[in-house]
């Protein structure tokens, strides 16, 4: 076995990766070549020093900065858990509608302050706008959290088929589980239905 | 058990559930940290791949089939996540241009010709350091596999999981980056 054809299977024979055939033949090599075995050696060690180097874990906070990061990536609306099925989709869309229409119902409220931007003054327009735009995220935030609440309360999956938000705010959810329509009723942190 | 275990809070985590998803970023946070932290040796880079890499777990949970183990699959994402942020702080990460090729085909045996002392003994303290600094001296290709090899302890057949390699390729590849490291290690000690 010449010195290329060692120098290649070197880690294998660290690793104990390699027939012992060939280890055999690798190692009577090594017997006789200083300059592979000094190449083996060193390998060997800087191996080792890997393996013992020190670890560092993860800061303590880290699971605070996960959460925290998660809640705003569902604030953003990114994050919707729905069954794999592929029926979830009808929810995301529903829930579209309902930003569209949140944020279009508070830019009816608050109509009369857009002369305001008319008039130059931009920034309380803008705003105006950013705020839409929260609660409309808001109310978005709330639909899925009922949805999340609901899916512990029952342990199952289910379909969202209609949901709706009520003038006092109450999240109305309609769902399918298991084939059985129910419609669920969600506010100030409770969720109940009627029977 | 514990696979079992596991396995319980991955369908739980699938299902949307929280605990579920947290107790597993408790079980493999450390890791995935130490990872990151081999990968980038700067706190602030690791705290944000290992973040990173958890919110594309939650994210996508359900695509999990379980083909490969979680770990491998974790893995999978933490060492993208790691190449993502690399690539978005490139001025922070330059390798050297001699490993800028491609690492196919890159080995030679022109360490014989340098005039290279053993190691006999192990590395420790601020060798360790010097160690850690050649190994992030190294082409992406053969840092990533020792961090996974050497540091993290997985198997070949990991490894190839992970990096989406036959078996062939994680052999040599392991052996050219041992090889560059020790390189690399004894460049750092003649300067």
């Amino acid at each position: 076995m010449d010195c290329k054809t060692v120098k290649e299977q070197l880690s294998q024979l660290i690793d104990s990766e390699i027939s012992e055939t060939e280890a055999l033949e690798i190692m009577k090599h090594l017997k006789t070549c200083s300059e592979c075995k000094r190449v083996y050696d060193d390998l060997l060690t800087l191996r080792n020093s890997l393996i013992n180097s020190r670890r560092e874990d993860a800061p303590p906070y880290f699971m605070v900065n996960v959460k925290e990061a998660l809640k705003k990536e569902k604030k953003r609306g990114l994050l919707l858990r729905f069954p794999v099925n592929g029926k979830g989709l009808s929810v995301v869309a529903a829930l579209f509608i309902i930003g569209f229409m949140g944020i279009y119902y508070m830019q009816d409220l608050n109509i009369q302050h857009e002369p305001e931007a008319v008039n130059g003054n931009l920034r309380v327009f803008m705003e105006q706008e950013e705020q839409r735009k929260e609660i409309a995220t808001d109310m978005d935030s709330e639909v899925v959290y009922y949805i999340d609440k609901l899916k512990e309360m029952v342990n199952k999956d289910l379909e969202v088929l209609k949901t709706k938000i009520e003038e006092d705010g109450t999240i109305v959810l309609e769902v399918s589980v298991d084939g059985v329509v129910t419609v669920y009723y969600g506010k100030d942190g409770e969720l109940w239905k009627i029977e | 058990m514990v696979q079992k275990d596991e396995n319980a809070l991955i369908e739980g985590a699938k299902k949307g559930g929280e605990e579920e998803f947290e107790a597993l970023v408790l079980m493999y946070q450390d890791i995935c940290y130490n990872i990151s932290y081999k990968y980038f040796l700067n706190h602030e880079d690791a705290l944000d791949a290992t973040q990173d890499a958890f919110i594309k777990v939650y994210k996508n949970i359900k695509k999990f089939r379980g083909d490969s183990s979680f770990k491998t699959w974790l893995f999978r994402i933490v060492m993208n996540s790691c190449k993502d942020i690399s690539r978005k702080r490139k001025s922070r990460i330059q390798p050297e241009s001699i490993f800028k090729e491609g690492e196919e085909g890159e080995f030679t045996l022109e360490i014989e010709d340098k005039a290279l002392s053993p190691l006999d003994t192990v590395i420790k303290g601020e060798e360790s350091g010097k160690l850690m600094k050649s190994l992030n001296k190294l082409h992406e290709d053969h840092k990533e596999i020792l961090i996974l090899r050497d540091i993290n302890d997985l198997s070949y057949e990991e490894i190839g999981s992970i990096l989406s390699l036959n078996e062939v390729t994680v052999k040599s590849r392991i052996n050219r980056a041992r090889l560059k490291l020790r390189e690399v290690y004894f460049e750092e000690e003649g300067t």
